[in-house]
């Protein structure tokens, strides 16, 4: 694994006639599918490796500033993340859906590792129109048997990066889901064909189905957003989710004015001097 | 410390207004005037060597620092506070209240500077009050010593006198019975004559009883006459030991203040220094949010990124319980 981006191809907009997946390819052929959509487009077009831009069809889901890049390479550089990880929060609007994107986007592009983007949080559940119409099938309608599995997983304009929709769950039976073996067996079936599963679960104090859903994967990374969340807020998800591995958490929206010496190492790395 | 350097000129707001008040306080204090008189002190004078008065006394302090902390003990009393001020001129203005012994006592003191010489100083807002007040000083314990080291001669002369008077009456009496007498009783015309037994036993015994009563008369002025000079020479004697060096003069200009201005200035800033300190704490203590990845690690959250806000990740809006829609800061590239 190199911390070398690669020039070539991802994080560009992709040309008018990409369309992305269509057709239901079999579970070996997500990840074949998802890079050949995407090398067939991108590849040999010049991009910005720093601004990681992820786009399905006609629409930017996503796109990681160079800022940002920088901050998750460091965190990439260990090296230790575990093939299912789930990043969540003590509440919403901690950035938790950003920061699974941006660590997806960059295992793809930086790793050259076959990654999808699970959205297992039902909770936002008002997604805007843009956002959702890529989503042909969601992890909702494959549980409710309006679809296959195979079919789940979106390419994108990032090579190696596929994405997985929500969909929508009606409040009472988040729970249910949360706790299904079918939702388990999904994940296990993508994890046959990526090798980086990175989940984006709801935030722990908001729903109790946090620990349930961080349960499926192998860590989580807690995403905190500076000067909202209090150590308080903190301490208690860290209590609430000791049954799953902790990777470690993830300082959001962070503005130093700490002297340098005052400031830990990857604050140094992030934020500069 | 994030809190500290997250908003540094907020918190030291206190700091500067603290300060600012103390050059405030500092500027408008009132001028004062110091006016010192200067005393030499001799523990043994060439009048005590003749009259052999006070012989033997022996300190281990200094006599500078002996009177001075007299002088500084006796300021402490209302008799000789009351003493100088009255002393000097000041009485009426501390019935008026304009002074007050609680002012005098702690701007008129006396300091050793030396082994044998002894400044008596005095502040005060006039410079003639300070003057009047250092020289009264000076002159109340003076007399002080005095009066207690000659109370005793000073009681014998007044004793003296008044027993000079009724012997002088005796003296008189006497003198006068026997000038009636005499003037009664002359002598006989005849040469030759002489005056009769009794009459020479009368006058005889009129004459003794005014030599007797002369012998007293100058008993008692030779005693009275010796208090006197006991008292002379105590006075002499002290006005010796304590010999006014230099004179208190009324100050022409104020006691440099810059020192006392500036100590108000430090103290003021250092109390503005730890009200500053104080609310940071303060702070610290009611906000426990997140600031820093060092408050993670307290936690035992092992940081593993630190991500710099980005107005693209659209991060800034509120947290909440309740989910909202998330957006994307980015608008759809439209299909060509």
């Amino acid at each position: 694994m190199s911390l070398e981006p690669r020039r070539d191809g991802a994080g560009i907009p992709p040309p008018p006639d990409f369309v992305g997946p269509t057709g239901p390819p079999q579970n070996d052929a997500l990840i074949d599918r998802s890079i050949s959509e995407t090398a067939k487009h991108g590849r040999g077009r010049s991009s910005e490796a720093d601004n990681l831009q992820v786009w399905v069809d006609d629409h930017l889901i996503h796109q990681s500033p160079p800022v940002v890049t920088r901050s998750l390479r460091y965190l990439m550089a260990r090296g230790d993340l575990p093939g299912r990880l789930s990043l969540t929060s003590s509440l919403f609007g901690e950035g938790v859906t950003s920061m699974s994107r941006s660590l997806a986007s960059l295992i793809a592009y930086d790793w050259r590792e076959p990654t999808c983007w699970v959205d297992l949080n039902w909770w936002k559940s008002t997604h805007d129109a843009f956002e959702t119409a890529p989503f042909r099938q969601t992890i909702s309608s494959v549980v409710e048997g309006r679809g296959s599995v195979t079919n789940l997983p979106v390419a994108t304009s990032v090579p190696g990066l596929s994405m997985v929709a929500a969909g929508e769950v009606p409040a009472g039976s988040r729970p249910r889901l949360a706790r299904s073996e079918t939702l388990a067996s999904l994940l296990d079936d993508l994890s046959k064909s990526f090798a980086y599963i990175v989940c984006d679960l709801p935030p722990v104090l908001a729903s109790s189905d946090a620990v349930t859903l961080s349960g499926l994967t192998d860590g989580f990374l807690l995403v905190v957003q500076q000067r909202s969340t209090s150590s308080i807020q903190v301490r208690g998800v860290l209590q609430a989710m000791d049954v799953v591995p902790c990777l470690g958490t993830i300082l959001n929206g962070s503005r130093s004015s700490l002297p340098r010496w005052m400031r830990t190492s990857n604050e140094v790395w992030a934020l500069g001097n | 410390m994030f809190i500290f350097f997250g908003k540094p000129l907020l918190f030291l707001i206190p700091a500067v207004v603290v300060t600012a008040a103390g050059v405030y306080v500092a500027s408008s204090e009132p001028s004062e005037y110091q006016s010192i008189g200067v005393l030499s002190i001799s523990s043994e004078t060439f009048l005590d060597t003749l009259s052999g008065t006070r012989t033997g006394t022996r300190s281990f302090e200094t006599p500078a620092v002996t009177t001075a902390r007299q002088f500084n003990e006796l300021m402490q009393t209302d008799g000789f506070a009351i003493s100088v001020v009255n002393g000097a001129g000041l009485g009426d203005q501390r019935l008026n209240g304009e002074l007050t012994l609680l002012d005098v006592r702690a701007n008129t003191y006396a300091a050793a500077a030396g082994d044998t010489i002894v400044e008596v100083i005095s502040v005060a807002g006039n410079p003639e009050w300070a003057q009047k007040l250092s020289a009264s000083g000076i002159a109340t314990f003076k007399n002080f010593v005095i009066s207690s080291e000659a109370s005793g001669t000073d009681v014998a002369e007044i004793f003296y006198d008044q027993q000079l008077t009724t012997y002088k009456l005796e003296v008189d009496t006497a003198s006068d019975a026997l000038q009636a007498y005499l003037a009664d009783h002359p002598e006989p015309i005849l040469a030759g004559d002489e005056r009769d037994i009794g009459e020479q036993l009368e006058i005889e015994k009129l004459n003794d009883l005014l030599a007797r009563a002369q012998a007293r008369f100058d008993l008692a002025f030779d005693n009275r006459e010796a208090a006197r000079l006991a008292t002379l020479q105590s006075s002499a004697d002290i006005d010796q030991r304590f010999r006014t060096l230099d004179e208190p003069t009324a100050p022409d200009v104020p006691l440099s203040g810059l020192t006392a201005m500036l100590t108000t200035i430090i103290m003021f800033a250092v109390l503005g220094i730890l009200v500053s300190m104080a609310s940071v704490m303060l702070v610290s203590v009611f906000d426990r949010s997140i600031y820093s990845a060092h408050d993670l690690d307290i936690l035992g959250a092992n940081v593993r990124a630190v991500v710099p806000r980005s107005s693209a990740m659209k991060v800034d809006h509120s947290r909440r319980l309740n989910p909202q829609p998330v957006t994307s800061s980015v608008p759809i590239r439209s299909a060509s």
